[in-house]
């Protein structure tokens, strides 16, 4: 399939896939796209610390990495942003240059950063309530401010995007469940302790979040200049891998279930960045409308299960493994597309497994490019 | 043998372990003794994350009641139950996941292993350090990212290089870390889960026997 040399075109072209893929409809080829991450910095040859502290920068590099490589479909993120993606989970991030050697991934550094009697105030004022003032006094950052510039960003970095032919393929508004932020928070261990010990404070605290996320992520569609291709809803210790039915159910599912409801209600698609193994659950997600989500799963979800489960009802994106990426060879990449690609049919979105390794090898990228093209 | 303990420790009552071992030691039961209650409700949490009714929030919760246990007991006891040998573990250097690590830890802590744990972002020289002091019978070395296996791989030709290796086997986990990676790395054994490290201790100690 040629690409066609006019932005304006490719750009269209690129869409049409993705949106026939999302629809279950058949697409010209099969769609591929890449979280490119912290990927991008190495692939062009950026200082990972810039790429990590700087916005606009991030969104730079990443359009650049995107313009070497015009097979993608899209670009999943148009910027990178580290530190907003701690705050997000209660934690801070180690950076290059300012934490780490130049050239280093940037490092969440989890610890027990809210305590027990925190669930209370979070229940008492809501989530804002707790979270501004938290991330001023504990992280520096002045979440008014910071959201401005992240906005800002994340609008340049999608026209730079555009501009070259290249589609932004989300956006995250904070779409998620509120077990995300407070299992991180607490630490997963203290966290898994809480639910069998104050169950009830848990949950109070996640009742008074949850309406709040979807008010915003609702007024952030609404308000956003560009109309995003789906939104983000970024899930990994909510997997049923880590919780049984009877915790799932009270602890994730209503969550998970009302605020994709609430960005489906909006017009968009619903991103389900699903990390982990969700094989026992996968049921569940058919109850959303048909074509309104994408299932996007990591490798630890048997995605040809997913397929069987959930193919008539959404599209399914994955799912090329981190360490073939990095450490396979393009003819182990190349047959682990076309394998997949032949298995899953239309309503599939080739990609990595979650981003894509800061360390993959440039020939197995392209690998997995080559591999669409019939 | 307490059976409240064991019980307790399955069914994950952390409030009922906790007063039951204190109940046992008031009325004198060694030590030992109560551990090996608590290693036998272990067990059978383990059997019941294999039959898919317990998951890994339950083999989480049971690692904290084990941990919050182990403090009651004392360090001494806990090493003296360690009768299968000596693990160091840690998470590799630049590396933070430790929610399978601490899985790691506590099942074989039940299972009878001494688990000298060195927590994450460990340098090389950490694990050298640990391994002169404690001599164990394997190091094990937690990776989940792709952008470390090089690190494991130093650390391996570390542990090499200081002569280290002779009579240590080195044990590898993590999510994307599969065979290839195992090779790659230099590692003895790819563990996909905790219970391949249990049966390497168990079958090295029977050989042994
Ligand atoms: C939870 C999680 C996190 C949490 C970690 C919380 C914590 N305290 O551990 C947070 C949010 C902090 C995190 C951060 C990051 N993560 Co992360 N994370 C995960 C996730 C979703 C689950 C990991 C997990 O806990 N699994 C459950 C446990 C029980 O499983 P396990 O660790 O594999 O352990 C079991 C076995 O493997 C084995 N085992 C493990 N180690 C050992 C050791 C020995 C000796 C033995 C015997 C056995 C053994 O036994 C365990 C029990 O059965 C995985 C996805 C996945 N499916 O694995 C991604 C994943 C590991 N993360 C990934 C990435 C990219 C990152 C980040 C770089 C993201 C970013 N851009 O910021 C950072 C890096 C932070 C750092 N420097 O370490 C990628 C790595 C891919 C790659 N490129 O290499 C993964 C695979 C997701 C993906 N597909 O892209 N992450």
């Amino acid at each position: 399939m040629t690409t066609p040399t006019n932005p304006g075109q490719a750009y269209g072209q690129r869409l049409a896939r993705m949106k026939a893929a999302v629809a279950l409809e058949k697409p010209d080829r099969t769609p591929v796209i890449s979280w490119s991450d912290a990927f991008c910095a190495n692939h062009v040859g950026a200082p990972m610390s810039r790429f990590s502290s700087d916005l606009i920068y991030s969104g730079e590099v990443t359009a650049r990495s995107f313009e070497l490589l015009p097979g993608f479909d899209a670009a999943e993120m148009a910027v990178a942003e580290p530190d907003w993606v701690a705050a997000v989970f209660l934690s801070k991030m180690k950076i290059a240059g300012r934490d780490l050697p130049e050239g280093t991934p940037w490092m969440v550094d989890e610890q027990e950063r809210i305590a027990e009697s925190d669930y209370d105030v979070i229940a008492e004022r809501g989530w804002f309530g707790f979270f501004v003032p938290w991330a001023q006094q504990n992280l520096g950052i002045t979440v008014p401010s910071y959201i401005q510039q992240s906005i800002a960003a994340r609008i340049e970095g999608t026209k730079r995007l555009a501009a070259i032919g290249v589609p932004t393929y989300t956006v995250a508004f904070g779409g998620g469940t509120p077990l995300e932020a407070l299992s991180a928070g607490r630490t997963m261990s203290r966290f898994v302790r809480d639910l069998h010990r104050i169950p009830d404070r848990v949950q109070a605290a996640m009742d008074a979040t949850h309406p709040q996320m979807i008010g915003v992520v609702k007024q952030a569609i609404r308000e956003s200049p560009v109309k995003p291709f789906s939104v983000f809803v970024g899930l990994a210790r909510s997997s049923p891998e880590f919780f049984g039915p009877k915790l799932w159910d009270r602890f994730v599912w209503p969550y998970l279930k009302s605020m994709v409801e609430a960005i489906i209600e909006e017009g968009v698609v619903a991103n389900l960045h699903f990390d982990s193994c969700w094989d026992r659950e996968l049921p569940r997600l058919r109850e959303f409308p048909k074509g309104s989500c994408v299932f996007a799963c990591d490798h630890a979800t048997d995605i040809r299960l997913a397929k069987k489960i959930l193919g008539d009802r959404m599209c399914i994106k994955g799912d090329v493994p981190s360490a073939m990426l990095s450490y396979g060879t393009p003819d182990e990449v190349r047959a682990y597309c076309k394998a997949l690609i032949a298995d899953m049919g239309d309503g599939f979105i080739l990609s990595p497994a979650c981003t894509m390794p800061a360390n993959a090898k440039l020939e197995n990228v392209m690998a997995m490019l080559e591999a669409v093209e019939a | 043998m307490s059976s409240v303990l064991s019980t307790a420790m399955a069914d994950l009552d952390e409030d009922v372990v906790l007063a039951e071992i204190a109940r046992l030691q008031g009325s004198g039961t060694p030590s030992l003794e109560i551990i090996s209650a608590l290693q036998e409700g272990m067990a059978i949490v383990g059997q019941k994350f294999e039959e898919k009714d317990y998951f890994l929030s339950e083999l989480i919760m049971s690692a904290e009641i084990f941990n919050e246990a182990g403090k009651l007991l004392g360090t001494e006891a806990t090493d003296a139950a360690g009768t299968l040998g000596t693990l160091v573990l840690g998470t590799v250097h630049q590396d933070v996941h430790d929610i399978g690590k601490n899985i790691v830890r506590s099942v074989l802590a039940s299972h009878g292993v001494k688990v000298i744990d060195l927590g994450v972002d460990v340098p090389a020289a950490k694990f050298l350090e640990a391994i002169r002091e404690h001599r164990p019978a394997a190091v094990g070395i937690s990776c989940l990212l792709t952008t470390c296996f090089g690190n494991v791989k130093a650390c391996i030709e570390e542990i090499d290089a200081a002569g280290l290796r002779d009579g240590l086997k080195i044990l590898v986990g993590g999510g994307p870390l599969d065979e290839a990676a195992g090779r790659y790395v230099g590692a003895d054994l790819v563990c996909k889960d905790a219970m391949i490290a249990v049966d390497w201790f168990k079958t090295r100690a029977a050989a042994a026997a």
